[in-house]
């Protein structure tokens, strides 16, 4: 290895460490604080490593809290809203790159810039449209623009990955007795996984993240969502870090173990000798 | 088993007309092969057939059936493609099986048509292998294998073979040959392999830009070529061509200053400019007889077996044509020789439909 290469090798590691750092700082912090003691937290010099490491916060974040409900209401949520979003974006994607559609380019961009539009711009005209049909404090409220929101994203991303599977697959597939959609099904979503995983994580966190449109559309507590429902734990004049941290990490944990699990499904290679090549 | 016929068979992508009206009736249990170069619409028409692509027009029969509006899986034929298309994520034996599963076969008797496919193809040791764990003859095996099971009326094949190195690919095709023998179902092949048409085909359909220009036996397609196109495709170097001029009495053709008798007499083109046609293997290296046309040897090609010459025949204007000769003899560039024609042999073509002159 040359000085030309060593330099670039170390650049390159030295901009992964901080991309690293800078993602798992905050959530190291968080989950450091969750297992301290308010008075620990304001002690000076402060320690970055809990000195008595205590689950009482945890305790308190689900009695202070109906946390078990937001964190179920999460579940509903993200999970149907991922479910209709992958299974409605694989049928675009599908018809998007197989279809002989005239201004098919045209489509793509369009769904490009429609997944640019700023959902602050998108909330009151959603607000009084969910009120004129009656599903504010419904889980529709949320399944239906979430899904929307997630579809131009995940539709793109799962058209690059049918894009790349060979055409003459699902002719086979037809010729041995599918139908067109038993095609997708059957042949084309699981040779595009790692597309339709990726996909329906995107779907996922966004709408497990998501907190603007819960905090309008959502207003009974019990009906509360993991990303509002955490706010709820700040008092008037208090600020009970420990106890929000708890609360935090138990929203983060369910995410970072659906993306720990599916993350080995998002490898490609898959498609290897099925054809030439 | 079935046979297949096409009744003014059209097929449009928006303006452009690739296939223009195609008639073909091809005989349950017969082999026929549709050659023609790149872009004719060959492939075009095998997937017309197999129901991929729409109809424009025109009807296409399997045994009784109109199928022209029937989706792929209802047309009850299996069709192995050039890329192989096994589905990457499933062993062989669920390759071959996707088709019975589909149609609900009892699992005993998906092993047992799996199995005696697998026997067939000798892939038996093959069953639980993922396809990017083969070969690329072990693939075309597989992918033969996943039509085999099915037992439809017809198999369709398009260009199976293109994507195997040249000596796997002459094992193949003995192996097609043996599977249509025992099998003894219609098969319908694409290649532009026009030594793939001859060796295989029982008829041979040869298309050119959307029309078949013959439709004929191999011996046929070689012997008595209905048009200059298909003249020129068949064949290994292909036929030799050049302009002529036919006698006033028809009975042969003035080419390079040197009279060539014809097989037999061509009265309706009598005197008229015609392309003159002759296989590398009827120009013989002759002595000294009265028919004998001068040539000069230009190249000369060794392959083992025989040897190619080009010769530059005729005295005014000489035109080059290629010869075979035995790998005996000995020639070099530069020497002089006689030559002749065997007439018998000789193939006469319009100047300007380049149809072939046959009366």
């Amino acid at each position: 290895m040359n000085l030309a290469e060593m330099k670039t090798k170390s650049m390159v590691m030295l901009a992964g460490l901080i991309v690293v750092i800078n993602g798992f700082f905050p959530a190291v912090w968080i989950f450091f604080t969750s297992l301290k003691t308010e008075s620990e937290l304001l002690q000076f010099p402060i320690t970055y490593i809990p000195r008595d490491p205590t689950l009482v916060n945890y305790y308190q974040a689900f009695t202070e809290k109906p946390l078990h409900l937001f964190i179920l209401n999460s579940i509903i949520v993200a999970g149907a809203s991922t479910l209709i979003t992958v299974f409605v974006a694989a049928l675009a994607a599908y018809a998007l790159t197989r279809l002989k559609m005239p201004k098919r380019n045209l489509l793509m961009s369009i769904l490009l810039a429609v997944s640019m539009f700023p959902l602050i711009s998108l909330i009151v005209p959603l607000f009084q449209v969910m009120r004129e049909i009656g599903l504010l404090n419904n889980y529709l409220s949320l399944i239906l623009p979430y899904t929307v929101l997630s579809l131009p994203v995940c539709t793109l991303v799962m058209a690059s990955f049918f894009q790349d599977i060979s055409p003459d697959l699902e002719a086979a597939a037809m010729v041995d007795g599918c139908t067109r959609l038993q095609a997708l099904f059957k042949i084309v979503m699981p040779l595009a996984a790692p597309g339709v995983f990726t996909a329906a994580i995107l779907a996922f966190v966004n709408a497990w993240d998501e907190f603007l449109l819960a905090l309008t559309f959502l207003s009974r507590e019990s009906m509360r969502t993991l990303s509002v429902g955490v706010t709820l734990y700040q008092g008037e004049f208090a600020f009970p870090w420990p106890l929000i941290s708890a609360a935090l990490i138990v929203a983060i944990v369910p995410v970072c173990i659906l993306i720990a699990i599916f993350q080995e499904r998002v490898v490609g290679g898959l498609t290897a000798g099925g054809v030439k090549g | 088993m079935a046979n297949v016929k096409l009744k003014q068979v059209v097929k449009s992508f928006g303006e452009t007309k690739v296939i223009h009206g195609i008639d073909l009736d091809i005989k349950s249990g017969e082999f026929v092969v549709f050659v023609g170069p790149s872009g004719c619409g060959k492939s075009t028409l095998l997937r017309m057939i197999a129901g991929l692509e729409t109809t424009t027009s025109g009807d296409i029969m399997i045994g009784t059936d109109r199928v022209n509006d029937l989706p792929p899986r209802s047309r009850d034929i299996a069709m192995v493609f050039q890329d192989y298309a096994l589905y990457p994520h499933k062993s062989v034996f669920e390759n071959m099986a996707f088709g019975l599963r589909l149609r609900k076969t009892p699992e005993a008797e998906i092993k047992k048509r799996v199995g005696d496919a697998a026997a067939i193809l000798q892939i038996e040791h093959l069953l639980e292998r993922k396809p990017r764990q083969l070969s690329g003859g072990q693939r075309q095996r597989v992918a033969m294998g996943r039509a085999i099971v099915r037992d439809p009326k017809a198999f369709l094949f398009d260009e199976p073979l293109s994507n195997l190195d040249a000596q796997l690919r002459n094992e193949m095709r003995t192996e097609i040959k043996k599977l249509h023998a025992r099998l003894g179902k219609t098969i319908i092949y694409v290649t532009h392999d026009q030594v793939e048409a001859m060796t295989l085909a029982d008829r041979i359909a040869v298309l050119s830009a959307g029309h078949v220009m013959q439709y004929a036996s191999p011996d046929e397609i070689y012997n008595r070529p209905a048009a200059k196109f298909v003249a020129g495709f068949t064949g290994s170097p292909s036929m030799n061509f050049a302009p002529g001029k036919v006698s006033a009495d028809g009975t042969s053709v003035l080419v390079a200053g040197s009279n060539v008798k014809l097989g037999y007499a061509r009265a309706s083109a009598a005197g008229s400019d015609v392309t003159f046609g002759v296989r590398p293997e009827d120009i013989s290296l002759s002595g000294e007889n009265a028919d004998a046309i001068a040539a000069r040897v230009v190249v000369v090609e060794p392959l083992g077996a025989e040897t190619l010459v080009t010769l530059a025949i005729g005295e005014s204007k000489p035109v080059e044509m290629i010869t075979r000769v035995d790998a005996d003899t000995k020639l070099l560039s530069g020497d002089q020789v006689k030559v002749s024609i065997n007439a018998a042999k000789t193939h006469v073509f319009d100047l300007k439909s380049e149809l072939a002159i046959t009366a």
